[in-house]
């Protein structure tokens, strides 16, 4: 499938369909894209806060109970980003900036899934008080970098776009 | 409207909307600073909600400064973002609405700590909350909510300025 091909086949998806049709269904989907956003920053800045020896008096365990808060926020980015995706493909897929985006998630992705497998276990066996290693730290300054990296790459778009957004 | 007219033709806004890169980059920073503000407001409430017990009010309270220096970058991105369009916005339903949210959910946050803020080492991390408590968290969330879908509506009430 070359290029040409994947975009119609989007563009005759029901979801494309639909969401040309209401054109007042993008702006939701904007808003929620924001809202979805504080919520995995906010509780991305509790989580790895903690990790770097921040708020003390709360266990790392008890912190973690923040992830689903993560995992609600980026699962409503995901979804409406593909609202926007089905929308105009080939805006996005032509605009450097958009793939600079996917790379950084890409990214921020991989760390939480070194975080989650190889570091979460060995900070969970950390005595109360003690710092975490090196590793973990780095992991947490990455994971806070990337995502704001993300949103940064993200409000760039219509720049190298060419269009208003 | 001469002194809005002023603020639009000032070297700051020319300079502002020379480019979309600097235009944006403002938006750009106001995003983040979002994220700082709201996210860490909706994580005060989602604690005082009853959600993650063991976390305590009081180093969530840690956030504040996160919170603030969040507020910081959004006045000062903020004003510079309104003095590209001063006219437009100074008469702008949605936009004086969003202002209308974020001084409301200000004084909610204010509130709510108020109420929620007690000697750290007098907290007790799996502290359940009243009803009253519960009540300004939902207004907290609210109105920062609201800040939100105004402020991202406001692009769409306006012509493109670039």
């Amino acid at each position: 499938m070359n290029h040409r091909e994947i975009y119609d086949w989007i563009a005759n998806t029901p979801l494309s369909q639909y969401m040309r049709q209401e054109q007042d269904v993008f702006s939701v989907c904007q808003t929620i894209h924001f809202f979805g956003l504080c919520l995995l920053l906010g509780s991305l800045l509790v989580i790895d806060l903690r990790l770097l020896g921040l708020m003390k008096r709360t266990p790392v365990s008890a912190v973690l109970k923040f992830v689903p808060v993560a995992i609600v926020g980026f699962t409503l980015n995901l979804l409406s980003g593909i609202c926007f995706l089905a929308y105009n493909a080939p805006l996005y897929a032509t605009n450097w900036m958009f793939w600079v985006k996917m790379g950084l998630v890409l990214l921020a992705g991989l760390n939480m899934l070194f975080f989650t497998f190889v570091e979460q276990p060995r900070v969970l066996n950390t005595p109360d008080g003690q710092s975490f290693d090196t590793a973990t730290r780095i992991s947490a300054v990455l994971s806070l970098t990337l995502w704001v990296a993300v949103i940064v790459a993200g409000r760039l778009l219509p720049v190298t776009q060419g269009a208003i957004g | 409207m001469a002194f809005l007219n002023a603020l639009h033709e000032m070297p700051l806004s020319v300079w502002a909307l020379q480019s979309s890169w600097v235009y944006y980059s403002l938006l750009a920073v106001h995003a983040i600073g979002m994220a700082g503000v709201v996210g860490s407001t909706y994580m005060l409430c989602l604690r005082v909600l009853g959600y993650a017990q063991g976390v305590a009010v009081a180093d969530i309270g840690r956030l504040r400064a996160v919170a603030w220096a969040g507020f910081l970058a959004n006045a000062i991105s903020g004003v510079m973002l309104f003095c590209c369009d001063a006219v437009t916005l100074a008469f702008n339903g949605t936009f004086q609405i969003k202002m209308i949210s974020i001084v409301l959910g200000g004084i909610a946050v204010w509130v709510l700590w108020r109420t929620v803020g007690r000697d750290p080492s007098q907290e007790d991390s799996y502290f359940t909350y009243g009803a009253g408590a519960k009540a300004i968290a939902i207004t907290t969330f609210a109105f920062w909510t609201a800040a939100i879908i105004f402020g991202r509506h406001i692009a769409y009430t306006i012509d493109p300025i670039l």
